[in-house]
């Protein structure tokens, strides 16, 4: 899972939010490393959609434009979960090495 | 102001993607933009142009999952080897005639002419030949694989060709090389994209049951005859020949395809690999103003039909209920 999918999915854990609310969410969470790009943002939203891991919860009209809200699905949530287990262990087999080693534990 | 301008770049997008998302893409971008920003920055726009040949590159791959084009990848796997193994037969049938002339000139010493200027594409349209006949037998994989392959090796050759320059031994000019090899180029990804595309050359003969066997072995022989020279992999103008073959050819697949939809897809596929016809403009050209008249007409319906047909390919790609 790619790092926008992944952190696009981990916004919408908290419940649903419209795609500047992801971007912001994004944001957040990878320490202001991750600034997602509308483009980039609702190309990975369309194709989430198509595979059925988020949908489209209600929309609302602001400034006469359209405000879409988006949730997680079930499958959705599977998919995140399977994907931050594998990130976990990963995380946990390098600090485990890391600490071992002459290098030292991470900061 | 800013807000025109954005609505402009977002028409990179297919416009069901634009309905589905185009208000919410620019509230999020009149939301993000600096006060007193006109026009759209580099960035944004590069990143409205990814997202658009990336959605675009994602709603094709789903339209041509549909089981029109998979038909019509079929029929191309089954006509596109046997047109090929028509054109291996004809280099054949040249080749043979040129032996005595070969046997006489090519062993003397300091004669331009040698074997391997006269027989260099020989390895092409024999791979061609053992590639058609594995692909109608039904090893779809290895064929198209082996296709793929010739015509990649094909392509760096004729990059190699023509950073070296035009005097070498792959081709003699420019022209030459977009006539000759470039068309080879294509027709190899056409067809090898086909075979891994579909369900091969079997299917491909189930769905054209109604079309008589003699009219597609007609029209490869025609093919092959009426093309000599501009087949091989090097190539002199032969313009004429090039443009009444096409003529044809193209007269051929639409009579015998045209009426079913899968069969027009078919058509246009098998189309592709004359789309270097556009160097007909080319002021080196030999042809005759008439046909150059004539083929660019052509060359510019090809052009705009085949951007209409990759828009509608990806419009309908696209589907949001």
């Amino acid at each position: 899972m790619r790092e926008p999918t992944f952190l696009i999915l981990t916004a919408l854990v908290g419940g649903a939010l419209h795609g500047y609310g992801i971007i912001l969410d994004a944001e957040r969470v990878s320490e202001g490393r991750v600034r997602l790009r509308p483009g980039t943002l609702y190309a990975a939203l369309d194709r989430l959609r198509a595979e059925g891991l988020v949908e489209a919860e209600r929309d609302e009209v602001v400034d006469g434009r359209l405000r879409r809200y988006y949730r997680l699905t079930e499958e959705g949530a599977a998919a995140l979960s399977v994907e931050a287990e594998r990130q976990l262990r990963r995380a946990r087999t390098a600090v485990r090495r890391l600490a071992a080693s002459p290098y030292g534990s991470p900061a | 102001m800013l807000e025109r301008r954005y609505r402009a770049l977002l028409r990179c997008y297919p416009a069901g993607y634009r309905r589905e998302y185009g208000d919410e893409i620019l509230g999020i971008l009149l939301a993000q933009a600096r006060p007193g920003q006109r026009r759209p920055g580099f960035r944004e726009a590069a990143d409205i142009a990814h997202g658009a040949v990336t959605v675009r590159l994602a709603a094709t791959g789903r339209a041509l999952d549909a089981p029109r084009w998979r038909d019509a990848f079929a029929v191309v796997s089954l006509l596109g080897p046997v047109l090929m193994l028509a054109l291996a037969v004809r280099y054949a049938v040249d080749a043979a005639a040129t032996l005595p002339f070969a046997v006489e000139h090519a062993g003397r010493p300091g004669d331009v002419v040698t074997w391997f200027s006269l027989y260099r594409s020989a390895p092409i349209w024999g791979a061609w030949a053992v590639l058609s006949v594995l692909a109608l037998c039904g090893l779809r994989r290895t064929a198209g694989f082996g296709t793929l392959a010739v015509s990649g090796a094909l392509a760096v050759g004729l990059l190699w060709a023509l950073s070296v320059g035009p005097d070498n031994v792959f081709v003699y000019s420019v022209n030459a090389a977009v006539e000759g090899v470039l068309p080879l180029v294509l027709a190899g990804l056409v067809v090898g994209g086909a075979l891994l595309g579909s369900s091969g050359a079997r299917r491909g003969g189930e769905l054209l049951r109604g079309v008589p066997l003699w009219a597609v072995i007609i029209g490869a022989v025609l093919l092959a005859v009426v093309t000599p020279r501009v087949w091989a992999v090097y190539s002199f103008a032969g313009w004429n020949h090039l443009v009444s073959g096409l003529f044809l050819y193209g007269v051929l697949l639409v009579g015998l395809l045209a009426r079913r939809p899968y069969g027009r897809r078919a058509c246009a596929l098998l189309l592709i690999p004359f789309g270097p016809l556009v160097m007909m403009f080319s002021p080196a050209s030999s042809v005759a103003p008439l046909l150059r008249a004539i083929a660019a007409v052509v060359a510019a319906l090809v052009l705009f039909g085949a951007v209409a047909a990759v828009n509608r390919v990806a419009e309908r790609g696209f589907r949001r209920t």
